[in-house]
Formats: structure tokens, sequence, C-alpha cells
């Protein structure tokens, strides 16, 4: 049996240690806003934070987060209280399809912890999750935009 | 059409104090996922609303991939209403078909779209809604007029409308208060469209209206929906190349916990020199994804791959030099003579450039859900085509009606062309039907580039000549390429007076729309051919197409839905492109700037790329400008997303993305062997532009990629003399700086 939380509350799992956290998320808590895209943490889709940073949750085995703290894109803000990083993304209209921006997101939530003011370079050296409709320029200025938020600049 | 005609598709009622334009929906159930349809006759599928509360909703017919549809569609409604936008809420409408009367696009369907268009694909969407949008939108505002004017008792020649309210001297009646009078109000005068030069929301900067529900992750897509009992399948397909299942066994594979059912899925259709559309396989239904998954590793299968084995990418540029060498073309556009005028040539130029097939990669890989019950059907797809999803989903359910089908088209991730096909969904719909539950069907990333629908891999082979005056006489353009598609009237073939364009073409991986379809390699090989021409002649490239574009001023363009080119548009364009990156400024040692042009769907389309080429051969972006005149622009803001989008696209096309084939299977079906581009290679300087003028509206999903790709390559060319011929990009420039 596994123990952990999902955006502050409790969970079990009793089931196939193996199976990657984000079918868990998906199929069994029905948190659809952490996406499945390639299976094998090369494109970000499925990015959720353990204790606080990043992860791919496609590759994660259940059996990993015995104890850990998970947070996905529903427990960092919703509509009436947007985490600076979503509002940005609102702000700079950054989304086509929309589908990989949940991903995005969380890996820039976490992102912005360890680089709070960050260049051009930090962002092309660390951010590497896929965006199939190219957003990249937005995303570049989103992510110094939500910078701006969290330090109270703007 | 007529005005009248177009406006006949409304039909105008209420429902608790609200005003309800709303269009027939004949023969298909209603959508029930939609809070907006609530109080609706179920006859009647929403198109406009206003409520007594005053807040607004506004439908849209066509499926949304990414484009922007889903607010550029309801701007042009919002224009002709004139109401606040920002205040306005959007939804999907469901779709609405009709039998055929014969004349549906697709010759085996039995209905139609009906009036209203809901495909995505060709950057069709803006341009065959517009007028119609309009026209709902100004007939709304008369309605709301009219009922103003019996509430003020003034004609409607006195009173105004301003975002939302009715004005009448120094006073003023709310939509909201007017809509419930305004539904059994009748016309008695023509709806006046605004003169384009007072439009207030169309040609504005909009932000998407569904951005709020996407960060916060509650934005559904078919992935997404889980219906009560739903199963879910993994389907091991056949990965050979039209090969299928010679024979299996679950024994292993049903021991799997959760697993339980596992049937086969036959080839859609069977006859295996047809072309595939579903592919032959073993589906393993589950509790959920991951015992589905196990379940399908456990499978033990013997493939077929007799058809195919012998063929790997080296083996299809062999076939390419045979077919070439048989001579055996289709001539698709020929005027003068292009042999005796290139045979006569002051200089001469005959080079040949290669393209891989590409894969879509489409972000959401497929997925669909549908539950086949007694006396209906309830599905959830991923369609860019309404109509095709319908009619495809009834060939493979025998006994069902269309009446029958309750089918809802959700928001994608991604289409790209990709969406266009329904095999996931007749998947689904026969996974539904052998096991009585609701069955969602989900592809892994493998299985999406594995089982695509590819981009054509082609070979283009270009002849030119030059008169003494350094202007193009001659030229010949021969498409060999593994899908008949030719792009027939590509910039230069009316510019040349002599000119010959054929095509020659064999069938092996499925083949299918991948953005800018055709044009997308068309653009490659002519705007790198044209560039090639200009330095041969001695002449500056951009100077050297600006001269040709000036021949005239309207050029036949028979296709795409257009009469004409205008040469002088694709001037603009390509100067407005060329001052803001500085054409013509001397540029640091290892830098080189290249421009290209093209004409996709009726927008014209320029990009400048400037690039750094290291001694080494790594190549940098350092800055592009892109220009599209789409006519008459809708959301400048989405529109400039899909001039970034589809440009960056165009580059991350061409500098990694390759489908490697062995042994007739493609090999690089994840993204760990498939190269896309990610923010690092995005170029820091980057400028996406749209024109500002009166013509008709065309569409923005499509028209950057084809000049981005030739814009390139040239400015790799202007900075260190490497003429790139074969995409991808790759490490060529590294292997040709060491020797």
């Amino acid at each position: 049996m596994v123990k952990f939380t999902i955006n502050g509350k409790s969970h079990t799992f009793n089931g196939d240690e193996e199976m990657p956290l984000l079918w868990y998320l998906r199929d069994e808590a029905k948190l659809t806003g952490t996406k499945f895209g390639c299976g094998i943490a090369q494109c970000g889709a499925c990015t959720v934070h353990v204790n606080g940073q990043a992860q791919r949750s496609c590759v994660l085995p259940m059996m990993a987060v015995e104890g850990e703290e998970i947070t996905t894109i529903e427990g960092i803000g919703d509509e009436n209280r947007l985490h600076a990083v979503q509002k940005a993304w609102i702000d700079e209209d950054v989304s086509q399809c929309g589908y990989c921006q949940t991903g995005q997101i969380m890996a820039v939530v976490s992102f912005l912890k360890d680089y709070p003011n960050p260049t051009d370079q930090d962002i092309d050296e660390n951010h590497t999750n896929l965006c199939r409709c190219a957003s990249y320029m937005r995303i570049r200025r989103a992510i110094h935009r939500a910078a701006r938020y969290i330090r109270g600049e703007m | 059409m007529e005005r009248m005609n177009r406006r006949r598709f409304l039909e105008i009622s209420a429902a608790a104090g609200a005003l309800i334009l709303s269009t027939p929906n004949l023969g298909i159930a209603q959508d029930n996922t939609n809070d907006s349809f609530a109080n609706l006759d179920t006859n009647l599928g929403l198109f406009l609303k206003i409520n007594s509360d005053e807040s607004i909703v506004i439908g849209y017919s066509v499926p949304e991939m990414g484009s922007g549809i889903s607010t550029a569609l309801p701007m042009i409604v919002a224009e002709e209403l004139d109401v606040d936008f920002e205040k306005i809420k959007v939804d999907k409408l469901p779709p609405l078909l009709q039998k055929s009367d014969g004349r549906t696009p697709y010759k085996d369907a039995e209905y139609k779209q009906y009036s209203i268009f809901q495909e995505t694909g060709g950057s069709n969407a803006i341009r065959l809604c517009y007028d119609m949008l309009r026209d709902a939108g100004a007939e709304a505002r008369a309605l709301i007029l009219k009922a103003a004017s019996d509430e003020f008792g003034v004609p409607v020649s006195e009173l105004s409308t301003n975002r939302g309210y009715v004005i009448y001297d120094d006073q003023r009646l709310s939509y909201g208060s007017l809509a419930e009078k305004a539904a059994s109000t009748k016309l008695d005068f023509e709806p006046r469209l605004k003169d384009p030069k007072d439009f207030k929301i169309i040609g504005t900067e909009q932000r998407q209206k569904a951005t709020p529900e996407i960060v916060t992750g509650k934005q559904l897509y078919a992935m997404d929906i889980y219906m009560p009992g739903m199963l879910t399948a993994v389907i091991a397909r056949c990965p050979y190349i039209d090969g299928i299942v010679k024979s299996y066994d679950d024994k292993e594979a049903l021991k799997v916990p959760g697993v339980r059912h596992i049937i086969r899925i036959n080839r859609i259709p069977e006859d295996r020199n047809a072309k595939k559309y579903v592919a032959d396989g073993v589906a393993v239904i589950a509790d959920n994804f991951w015992a589905a998954q196990k379940g399908r590793e456990a499978l033990k299968i013997e493939w077929d791959d007799s058809k195919f084995a012998h063929v790997d990418n080296a083996w299809i540029d062999r076939k390419f030099d045979e077919m070439l060498a048989t001579g055996k073309t289709n001539i698709k556009i020929e005027h003068g003579d292009f042999d005796k005028a290139y045979e006569g040539a002051d200089k001469k130029l005959e080079v040949t450039y290669d393209q891989p097939y590409w894969a879509h990669i489409i972000m959401e890989n497929p997925c669909s859900v549908v539950s086949v019950e007694k006396n209906k059907v309830k599905a959830y797809a991923m369609s860019q085509v309404a109509s095709k999803a319908m009619n495809e989903l009834v060939k493979v359910l025998p006994g069902y009606n269309m009446e029958q089908i309750d089918i809802t088209l959700m928001r994608m991730g991604t289409g790209f062309g990709r969406k266009d096909k329904v095999d996931s969904l007749l998947e689904a719909a026969l996974c539904s039907k052998a096991v009585g539950k609701p069955v969602k069907v989900i592809w892994t990333r493998e299985d999406d580039v594995e089982q695509d629908f590819f981009n054509p891999k082609g070979r283009h082979v270009l002849r030119g000549g030059l008169d003494k005056q350094g202007k193009i006489v001659a030229a010949n353009y021969i498409h060999c390429t593994t899908n008949n598609d030719f792009a027939t009237h590509a910039f230069p073939a009316h510019y040349i007076p002599n000119y010959r364009g054929e095509n020659i073409y064999t069938t092996i991986l499925p083949i299918g729309f991948w953005r800018a379809p055709t044009e997308n390699v068309a653009g490659f090989a002519l705007q790198s051919f044209v560039d090639e021409m200009a330095h041969l002649a001695g002449k500056d490239p951009l100077q050297f197409r600006i001269d040709m574009f000036n021949m005239s001023e309207g050029t036949p363009y028979p296709e795409q839905s257009m009469d004409h080119m205008v040469g002088k548009r694709f001037i603009t364009v390509l100067e407005m492109a060329a001052k803001k990156a500085g054409w013509g400024k001397k540029l640091p040692k290892g830098h080189g700037m290249g421009v290209a042009s093209f004409l996709t769907f009726g927008g014209y389309a320029a990009t400048v790329v400037e690039v750094k080429v290291d001694n080494d051969g790594t190549l940098t972006i350092i800055n592009t400008v892109a220009t599209v005149d789409p006519g008459i622009v809708i959301n400048r803001l989405g529109a400039r997303a899909q001039i970034e989008g589809g440009t960056l696209d165009g580059f991350s096309a061409a500098l990694g993305q390759e489908v490697n084939i062995e042994g007739g299977r493609v090999i690089n079906t994840n993204l760990d062997s498939y190269e896309m581009a990610r923010i690092a290679s995005t170029p820091h300087n980057f400028t996406a532009e749209v024109t500002n003028n009166a013509y008709a509206p065309k569409g923005m999903g499509e028209m950057s990629l084809p000049p981005a790709i030739p814009a390139l390559c040239n400015a790799i060319y202007d900075a260190c003399g490497i003429r790139i011929r074969k995409l991808p990009i790759a490490d060529q420039l590294s292997k040709a700086m060491r020797v």
C-alpha cells in the first residue's frame, strides 16, 4: 500500500505499484489537468510537483510516491485565485490548443523557485517542455512576466 | 450567396426571457454536455443567446484545434451585434448535419454539413464563415433595434447601438432588457451590415477565450472524458506497412489484473491493396489505461509483414531514381516551350531537393470515447471535420442511423491535419459494440508515430534557364513523391514564360494532410530554387523576387478558392519583412540573411531569417521576421500566434524531423528519436506581422510555414555558402565545415 497526498488531501493506493503516477492522477483521482503526451518523460505534458519540485509523472512509479506531497495543476490555483504563472499565461495569451500548457505551467512554477530572476539563457537551458503549437515566444515572455509578478514588480 | 439565403438558416425563438438565434439541427441528437443548451428546444442548436441578465453566449460551429477559431468566429458575430466582446461567453455548437443532396465534398457521405461551416483545415474557417456570421450578428442587432423602436416609440432610424445598449437621444436600453421582446418581433427592414471602417472588434487584439480554463486544468479534451462504466482499450496494431495479424495468443494478456476483453480489430478497408484507414490489430480492453497497456505487452502476435518488409528510406530514394529515369510523369501545368527556351538559355541550373516523411506529433495522441447502446450511440471525438466523423462512424455501426448518434467534438490538443482522420473513433466504436460498454481508446506516442498518416517524402528536380538580362525564361519542376500531389500554381509557375510542372508518384506509407499540405515542401524546393537562380543571375534575392512579381497585377491561380494571385500583395509582405529585418545591412562575420515568400490557401506570406553559422557548423537563428497578408484580419493577437507557431513549426521540421523506416516499419516512434524543437532553438528576436487591408478574409493557420523553411536555408547559404538541398538540416553544416 502506498500513502501520499495530492493537493493536500490524503490518498492510499493498493494496485500495481509499477503504474506511473500519471495514470493514478487521471484514471483514479480524475485529476485530468495532468496530460499524457509521450510516456517517456520527453515532452513534459504530465509535469506535477513532488514536494514542490517539478517531476514528469508518466515515468514516476507509484512505489516512489510513498509519503510524498504531490501537487497538480488543480492544486496551484483556480480562476478566483490564480497563481502568478497562470495569470502571466493569460496576460501573454500563450495558449493555442492548450493541451501542453498545464505541464508547461507546472514546470515554470518550479523553475522560478530556483531562478526567481531568470535570463533567456536560464530558460533555454532549463525549460524543456514540448509545445507542439510552438507557443515558445509567448512562453518565454510569460515566464519573465510571471517572475515579475512573483517578485512583486507588477 | 444571396444574403437572404444565408440568413435562412437562422431561427428566432425565446426561452426564459432570452433572445435565441439558433440553427435547425436536422437529424442529429443533441449535445447534452453543454450548459448553454439546457433550455433549448432539442431540434435547435444554439447560435446566439442574449439573456435578460445581460449575459450573452455566442456559439461557434468549427471545432477548435488551437488555431484560435473559437475566439475569432464569435468576434465576427459580436462585431455586427455591437456588444462588449470581453463580456461574451463562447460555446461549441453541436455538429449540424443534414441529408446529403448529392453535392457533399465526400462522395460516399450520406450526410453533408449544414449551412454553417463545421470543419477546420485548409485554413478555411474564417474564409467560409465570415459573411454568414456577419449576417447573423446583424440580424440579431436588427431584432433588438426593432424591439427598442417599439419601446421608445420612435423609428429605428433614430436609434443607434453601442456595446450592448440601444441609444435614443440621452436614453438607453440594454440588450438584455429587450431580449424577450426582440424574440417575438418580426423585422420589417433589411438588417444592415457595418462599414468595415467602423469595425470595433474585428481587427482588434483579443485573448483566447478558453485560456482561463486551460491554465487551471479545467479544459476537457477527448482524453479527459470518463463515462460511467467505461473501459479503456489499448490496441496492438500491425507495425509493418500494410501488414496484418497472422496469428495471436492472448493467454498471458488475459491474466493481467484488470484486463477484461481481448478482441480482433480488422483492417479497414479489408483489401490490403486499398489505402489503410484503421490498422489490423488486437485490442486489449481493461479497467484502466495501465492494465490495458500491460495486457498489450503480454500479447504474443505474429505479423504478416510480407508486403513492404524490404522498405527503408534508402530503398525509397532508389525507387525515386528509377521513377525519374522512366520519364513517365504527369504534366500538371505547362505554358510556352520549356525545352526550347531552356536549350537557348544564357545560364542554366539543374538542382535536386529531397525531403523526408514528417510525422504530425499531435500534442494529444489519438483518443476517442464511444458508447454503443441499444438505441443510441454517444461519442466524444477529436475530429477536424464534423461530417467525416459522423459519416465514418455510421459505416462501422450497421443498424444505427445518424439520428441515433450523439457526438461531441472536443477541443483538440492540436490537429495539423492528423485529426482529419477519425480512425481512433472507429476503433472505439468497434470495441464498445463488441463489449457492450463505453470504451475509450488511447493511443500511446509510439502508436501515434508508427501509425501516422504522414506528410509525403519527396524529391524535387528543378531546372531553370536565365536570359542575358538575368531573367528566368524557362523553368521545369518535377515532383517525385509518395502521394499524388503537386503545387500546380505555386510561384514561380505563372511568372515564367516557358514553364512545365510535372509529378510522378508511388504509394508507400499512409499519407495525410500535414500543415500546409504539399505547399510545405513545394515552398522549400521552389523558394530555394528561386534563391539559387538569383545568385546565378548575380542579383539580390529580394529584388529578384520583387522584379518577378512586378510583371503582372493579377495572375491566374485557379485553386485553393482563389481566382488570382496579386503580385503587389506579395511585394508588400516581402518589403515589410525585409524592412523590419534590416535587409541589406552589413552583417557580422558568419551571419547571413535569407528571404522567401509563398502563397498558401489565399494568404500571402514572406519570411526573412538571419542566422549565424559558427566555424564548427553550429547554427543559431538570430532573428526572424514573418509577415502574412490574409486580407481582413479578425483577431490580430491570435493571427500573430499562428504566424509564430507556423514559422517555428517549419524551423522544427527543417532542423531535425525525419521519419526513419527500417524493414518495412517506422522505427523512430517517440520524442527521444524523433527530434522536435524546444524553446532553446526558438530565436530570441522574432517579429510576427499581419497586414492591414480590406481584401476578403482568408485564414491564418498555415500561411507562415511554407516560406519559413526556405528562408532559413537561404540564410544559411548567405552565411556560409552551404546550400541545403536535403532536409532535415540535422548535422549537415558541422559535417560540411569539417571538410
